[in-house]
């Protein structure tokens, strides 16, 4: 699958996974700026801040990417496809505290939960106030 | 005959608006300024007064190397058509590069510089635009005018607009064809020497693979030692110290160390493994490291000129600029965030730290990393990142430039040594193996 192809198909996914997450009444965020980075989703649930980065085969850039997020965020995850997990990807999945969803084409909920992530110890308030700060100025809707 | 090469501190001269840090706060930092030719073309009434607010001696990288490459490299995005900077380098060296460039829309091959008169011609061309451009644009001028009047007044001699010395015209040498531009660059900078009379420096461009090769890397010291140039000036093509494996920088130091035994040596696109193989006594004969502001340690041949890259945190331990996430991690990793005395100690102690983090360091380190979000289309689909605020690039320039300074200062050899073997040990785990591992690498052979 040549690059461009698969990020289409990332970036589809994570629109219906916004679209449904915001029918189920979650208040979620698509394309969050972070640290230089983009995140793909954040979710407020309660006072906790989710970030999810999806990624359809690359699992170690994807926890690249999760790991930053942690200085902003309670809990980080990444969402991919449902396979079996190699130890490999549950051994660093546990080493940074990332959490694993597996996206769910059907229904109203499109995770199901594979590995809980740990919640951060490394926020950073600079970066945490700024992620707030975003979340507040922009409307759930947009960068969609 | 003057000394080439005035310091160890060298500064290229990359964009306007460097201007305002190299003439100002730093100008006692460094020694010597290199400006590319394309800018001396592209802009030469705003150099000249630049110089004059320094008066720091400089000379011109004539950048020949530009027009052997992909003629795509030298066009415009918007219009195709050759940027102007070149087209002024185009016109100001004839031919062949007025034909086959400037006309035909082709590179440069070997072959066109085999004409013995035609050659001699375009390396006269080359040294006199690098003599000529700056000081004929201050005898235009008004201000230098009045600079000569005050010297008079005060009995020093006016600030002279000559570059320190001119540089050979070069091309880029790989592996692949080191064979076919070797001899074209010996006859560049043998009929450059024979129609220069003061200091002439020869530029050696060269391939990774080249430097490595230890066969072609014998080539090229033993028929570049035979020019007796005033100066080599040494570039390999996109070597980031911070990367290079250990070969690759094993082969740098066994280059340096050749060339040096015959003329002074600067590395043009350097970094700190450089500035320390002189502290360490490794290349004792380095003359001179280039740098641009925050940037420029390293360079690709392509693209020529140009280039602009994301404001980063230089961590001043590790001697890289590390993302802003990467450096506020090793920031709390070291325990600079405890306290303002902990940032300093631990973090840095560099004048534009001490008023950032005056307070509460934590927070305060925060300017380093100011961002604004900006939106964007990319394969047609909406992307929101970060980009850094004009201050904060102006923050991280001087804090960069600050620790410049004080590592082209500080040369206590063991000290080094030992401050690179604590640095691995310190971030290998918050940071990754392959951020750090250029500590060790350099240990190794600042010790060898």
């Amino acid at each position: 699958m040549n690059s461009e192809r698969k990020h289409t198909n990332e970036r589809k996914i994570v629109c219906r996974a916004h679209h449904r997450l915001r029918a189920a009444g979650v208040v979620v965020h698509c394309e969050v700026p972070l640290l230089g980075r983009s995140v793909d989703l954040v979710m407020k649930r309660g006072r906790h801040i989710i970030t999810i980065e999806f990624k359809l085969h690359d699992w170690r850039r994807a926890i690249k990417q999760a790991r930053d997020h942690r200085l902003a965020a309670d809990f980080a995850y990444i969402c991919m496809p449902r396979r079996q997990a190699t130890q490999a990807l549950q051994d660093a999945l546990r080493e940074d505290g990332i959490g694993l969803f597996y996206y769910i084409a059907e229904g109203r909920w499109p995770f199901e939960l594979a590995v809980k992530a740990r919640r951060s110890q490394e926020i950073w308030s600079v970066a945490r106030r700024n992620l707030l700060s975003y979340l507040r100025s922009t409307s759930p809707g947009e960068n969609v | 005959m003057s000394n080439p090469i005035a310091g160890f501190h060298i500064v290229r001269y990359g964009t306007a608006a460097d201007q305002k840090f190299m003439a100002n706060e730093f100008a006692d930092t460094y020694d010597q300024i290199v400006i590319n030719a394309n800018m001396v073309a592209h802009m030469p009434s705003a150099l000249r007064r630049f110089l004059e607010g320094t008066s720091k001696p400089y000379f011109i990288d004539p950048q020949t190397h530009a027009f052997q490459h992909d003629i795509g490299h030298l066009q415009s995005d918007s219009t195709e058509d050759i940027k102007r900077s070149i087209k002024g380098l185009i016109q100001a060296y004839g031919e062949p590069v007025l034909s086959i460039v400037g006309k035909r829309k082709e590179s440069v091959l070997p072959d066109d510089f085999k004409n013995t008169a035609r050659r001699v011609e375009f390396c006269q061309k080359v040294l006199q635009f690098q003599k000529d451009t700056l000081p004929k644009e201050s005898e235009a001028s008004d201000v230098a005018k009045y600079y000569e009047f005050a010297a008079e007044e005060e009995g020093t001699s006016p600030y002279s607009f000559a570059p320190s010395m001119v540089v050979a015209p070069y091309f880029y040498m790989t592996a692949k064809t080191f064979s076919e531009w070797l001899n074209i660059n010996l006859m560049c900078a043998q009929d450059s020497r024979d129609a220069c009379s003061g200091p002439l420096g020869v530029q050696i461009v060269i391939s990774r693979e080249l430097l490595v090769d230890r066969r072609m890397r014998n080539a090229l010291c033993t028929r570049y030692r035979r020019l007796k140039p005033d100066c080599f000036l040494v570039w390999v093509d996109g070597l980031t110290e911070q990367e290079a494996s250990e070969v690759e920088l094993g082969a740098l130091v066994d280059l340096l160390k050749r060339l040096t035994a015959e003329a002074q040596v600067v590395n043009l696109y350097g970094g700190y493994f450089s500035v320390a193989l002189k502290h360490c006594g490794t290349v004792p004969g380095l003359s001179g490291v280039t740098h641009s502001m925050e940037y420029g340690e390293s360079r690709g041949v392509v693209p020529v000129g140009g280039g602009i890259p994301v404001a980063k945190y230089y961590y001043p331990a590790l001697h890289v600029r590390l993302p802003f996430r990467d450096a506020v991690r090793a920031a709390r990793e070291s325990g600079g965030f405890r306290s303002v005395a902990s940032f300093r100690e631990r973090v840095c102690g560099c004048a534009e730290c001490v008023q950032v983090t005056a307070r509460n360091p934590e927070v305060d380190f925060g300017v380093y990393g100011k961002t604004r979000p900006v939106s964007f289309f990319r394969r047609n689909q909406p992307i929101v990142t970060e980009y850094p605020i004009q201050e904060t690039k102006e923050h991280c320039v001087r804090h960069y430039m600050w620790c410049k300074s004080q590592e082209f200062r500080f040369a206590d050899c063991d000290a080094i040594r030992s401050s690179l073997a604590q640095a691995h040990e310190a971030f290998k785990r918050v940071l990754g193996l392959e951020t750090v591992a250029h500590c060790n690498v350099w240990q190794r052979l600042l010790s060898s």
